[in-house]
């Protein structure tokens, strides 16, 4: 038996992790071996000392309730403080939130083309409902197949621009549209 | 390992996420031998053991709700203490943890007084041989001899393997033997 292999089953055996397996072994090494013998002794004399050692760090003249107790009272001793922190945790979310909100209503506002129709505020751009703009979804939809139950929940116009290029618009809300797709055909 | 008891220590860390103070201090209570000696692995000192053992409890009043995983308490609960710990160490400007300085009672079984000193020197010198050890080995080393954990229990807690665990412990054991026995240690790893 190796050195290292008998250091490690005298370590399980010590640590009661032997199996009856690396107990067999280890009985029979220390029957047949004087020097592995003569280790078993010096680690279990170690290991004994050890624990000796290691019981100074259980040794306190505080109890165990009377720390948690302290910590307790510590940490619900300022419930204002605690209360300002929440409350700065709240505000700074809000803040956050209306940060995002401009910084994406900003990007709606600058979201032009290099070229086709300007996005940008249509006077009574009221729902086209016309048999064109119809197509136009169908088209998309044929061309961009959504997953089953998916519906797109955009409006879409057909815009055609003076040189005759036509153009697919999407209606982003109320009032306001940016270029949506441009197909080869469309 | 015992499953039986993690899983009730799971069932108890998820109550006490929601403030049960009982429950907290059950699981603290629970834990409290190994936590108290990685700290003084760190520390070395009983006294800053107990301070720094406080605001580990109020770092896990504090945050026990932020825990996401019940399961991974022990090593989330080892990762507060360290931090705390280390934390201590820092505002006291202190070095190396000196295990062989602590006035530690060794055990009086031998009967003769020749006996005795022999205890005791034997004891002086597994101090000495202690304080010796890299870190990790100290750190694996003292969690064993704190608290009857398992070698799956201490990987929980240690975050690393169990075969790495008892490498560990093998090779922190063969250390302080030579150390004990020919004053020096070829095997001490680097790292």
């Amino acid at each position: 038996m190796t050195e290292e292999m008998l250091d490690i089953l005298i370590g399980k055996f010590l640590d009661s992790e032997i199996t009856p397996d690396e107990r067999r072994q280890l009985n029979e090494e220390l029957d047949r071996n004087i020097a592995s013998r003569r280790l078993f002794e010096a680690f279990h004399r170690i290991h004994v000392q050890s624990r000796a050692v290691a019981a100074g760090a259980g040794l306190s003249d505080v109890n165990t309730d009377d720390i948690f107790e302290r910590a307790w009272r510590k940490s619900r001793r300022s419930p204002v403080r605690r209360l300002l922190t929440e409350w700065r945790r709240f505000a700074a979310g809000v803040a956050a939130g209306i940060m995002f909100g401009v910084g994406a209503f900003a990007l709606v506002l600058r979201g032009t083309p290099d070229a086709g129709p300007e996005a940008g505020l249509v006077a009574n751009a009221d729902r086209q409902d016309t048999p064109a703009i119809r197509d136009s979804v169908a088209e998309l939809d044929t061309l961009n197949p959504l997953p089953g139950d998916v519906f797109r929940q955009v409006d879409l116009y057909d815009f055609t621009d003076e040189s005759g290029g036509r153009w697919l618009l999407e209606g982003l809300r109320e009032k306001r549209i940016r270029p949506a797709v441009y197909y080869q055909d469309l | 390992m015992d499953t039986a008891g993690d899983t009730n220590e799971s069932a108890m860390v998820c109550i006490a996420r929601t403030g049960d103070k009982e429950a907290l201090r059950r699981l603290l209570q629970r834990n409290w031998r190994w936590l108290r000696g990685l700290v003084w692995n760190f520390l070395g000192e009983a006294e800053d053991v107990d301070d720094v053992l406080q605001n580990v409890c109020v770092q896990v009043i504090a945050q026990i709700g932020q825990l996401r995983d019940p399961e991974r308490f022990r090593s989330w609960l080892a990762v507060i203490a360290r931090n705390e710990a280390t934390r201590s160490r820092r505002v006291k400007h202190r070095g190396s943890v000196r295990l062989d300085e602590q006035v530690v009672e060794p055990m009086h079984e031998a009967t003769s007084v020749l006996d005795r000193l022999a205890e005791d020197e034997m004891a002086a010198m597994i101090r000495l041989a202690i304080g010796e050890l890299p870190e990790k080995y100290r750190e694996a080393f003292v969690l064993a001899y704190c608290d009857d954990l398992t070698y799956a229990q201490m990987s929980e807690i240690l975050d690393v393997p169990v075969t790495t665990v008892q490498m560990r412990l093998v090779r922190a054991r063969r250390m302080i033997h030579d150390l004990v026995t020919t004053g020096r240690s070829e095997r001490i790893p680097r790292t």
